[in-house]
């Protein structure tokens, strides 16, 4: 808009003048009514797709927290938080977190958002994943399942990437045998390894049973195929 | 395009609503704008000078919020008020002449007050007297006063806005419209003290 360049060697015209004039030698146009459509349906779509990048993250998050055992890990006292937090998906976690953030800026263009305080906005959205997370895991096991084997695609190699056993004092897996105090179970690989129940092992739920098919996640330092368990918690998933 | 309005155009357009008006224009009535311009002109110069502190500056800032207003004018929805609106596009100018001026481009974050959730406050209905004065004395303070603090008042004091209006100019939650004014006027008392 460079009115005020253009103007410059006219005589001085009021501010309203100057205006009039601009719109009536077409220096000045009205956008066209889609180019506002055009952008309030951007806006709504890249809402959308930012609330189901965080959706997805958020409950490809959970799951794979649930998939690795490491959400059992705090469970297990102050070592168990050191694992839980040393063991998060930091990269995952940061992807969502600026998708959040970005989620945030536009939503905030609009004017429910506006008026009401920051805090509020950003807790009803976290509320809202999380909510949502909890409806989709099952369908990011059912993935998980779909396609672990799957070499070539990239959702294969990404599943696996991080529904897979991956920490050296976590492991998931279903148990084939016990006897008395050790018990053998496979993990997901398909590696077996012999797990030992110690007189100090914490074993959740508290005094709960388990036996051949129960799926366990098994905290403890491992030694070739033996592992001294130091916790065990029963995974009914 | 010389608007020469008849004196019966000029009382019907007197009546008329801003909301109204635009609708004409947006239906390709262009001369009504007009009407807009001479309706907000003084308001808005008064506003921009008041907010730049600089008489130059607000001028070239109103000119390019009435053409802004005219480029846009499609996208206003006549459900919602006007004022608020073309406050709305004056703050963003005077925002982005206070910019220009600095001659950096800062990362806005968003600010403590618009965080966290306050208690609404009433829109005290001042006395005629008080409201005077406190007018008066910000007159005379304006430049002393922080941006974050100066705005509001203005719109409050000078251009007569509501709570919720303000909101919507600023695009903050109504409840942190009522702090800054009140953390405004703390400010406020305190310049006047000092000058005492």
């Amino acid at each position: 808009m460079t009115m005020k360049n253009t103007m410059e060697n006219e005589p001085k015209k009021s501010a309203k003048e100057k205006i009039l004039s601009a719109i009536a030698n077409g220096q000045v146009t009205m956008r066209p009514r889609w180019h506002f459509v055009l952008r309030a349906t951007l806006l709504a779509l890249g809402v959308v797709l930012c609330a189901l990048a965080v959706l997805y993250l958020g409950s490809f998050i959970a799951f794979t927290l649930r998939q690795t055992g490491v959400l059992f890990a705090p469970g297990f006292g102050l070592h168990g938080w050191f694992i839980f937090f040393r063991s998060l998906p930091w990269l995952l976690i940061g992807v969502a977190v600026l998708f959040l953030v970005v989620l945030e800026i536009l939503v905030r263009r609009y004017a429910f958002a506006y008026r009401e305080p920051l805090v509020y906005v950003t807790l009803g959205i976290v509320a809202i994943v999380i909510g949502g997370s909890v409806f989709i895991v099952p369908l990011q096991r059912a993935m998980f399942r779909a396609t672990r084997h799957d070499d070539r695609s990239f959702s294969g190699q990404f599943y696996r990437a991080f529904g897979t056993p991956r920490f050296p004092d976590i492991r998931r897996g279903t148990v084939v045998s016990r006897t008395g105090n050790t018990f053998v179970m496979e993990d997901l690989g398909g590696t077996q390894m012999t797990v030992v129940i110690a007189s100090d092992t914490r074993i959740a739920p508290f005094d709960a049973n388990f036996g051949p098919g129960d799926v366990v996640v098994v905290f403890g330092n491992q030694d070739g195929n033996i592992v001294r368990a130091d916790g065990i918690r029963i995974d009914r998933w | 395009m010389e608007a020469a309005y008849s004196t019966d155009m000029a009382h019907d357009e007197a009546a008329i609503s801003d909301e109204e008006i635009v609708k004409k224009i947006q239906r390709g009535d262009v001369e009504r704008f007009g009407v807009l311009v001479e309706r907000y002109e003084a308001r808005l110069q008064r506003y921009a000078k008041k907010f730049l502190l600089d008489s130059d500056e607000a001028e070239d800032v109103v000119q390019e919020t009435f053409i802004k207003a005219y480029v846009n004018i499609r996208s206003f929805d006549a459900a919602r008020k006007f004022s608020s609106w073309i406050y709305r596009i004056a703050h963003n100018e005077c925002i982005n002449a206070i910019k220009k001026k600095q001659g950096k481009i800062t990362l806005s974050l968003p600010d403590f007050d618009v965080l966290l959730p306050h208690v609404v406050a009433d829109e005290t209905t001042m006395r005629d007297a008080e409201r005077k004065q406190t007018r008066e004395a910000l007159d005379r303070s304006l430049e002393k006063m922080d941006v974050k603090y100066r705005e509001p008042l203005v719109l409050y004091y000078f251009e007569e806005l509501g709570y919720q209006e303000i909101a919507d100019v600023l695009n903050i939650p109504v409840a942190t419209v009522g702090v800054r004014l009140r953390r405004g006027r703390e400010a406020l008392a305190k310049i006047i003290e000092h000058d005492v």
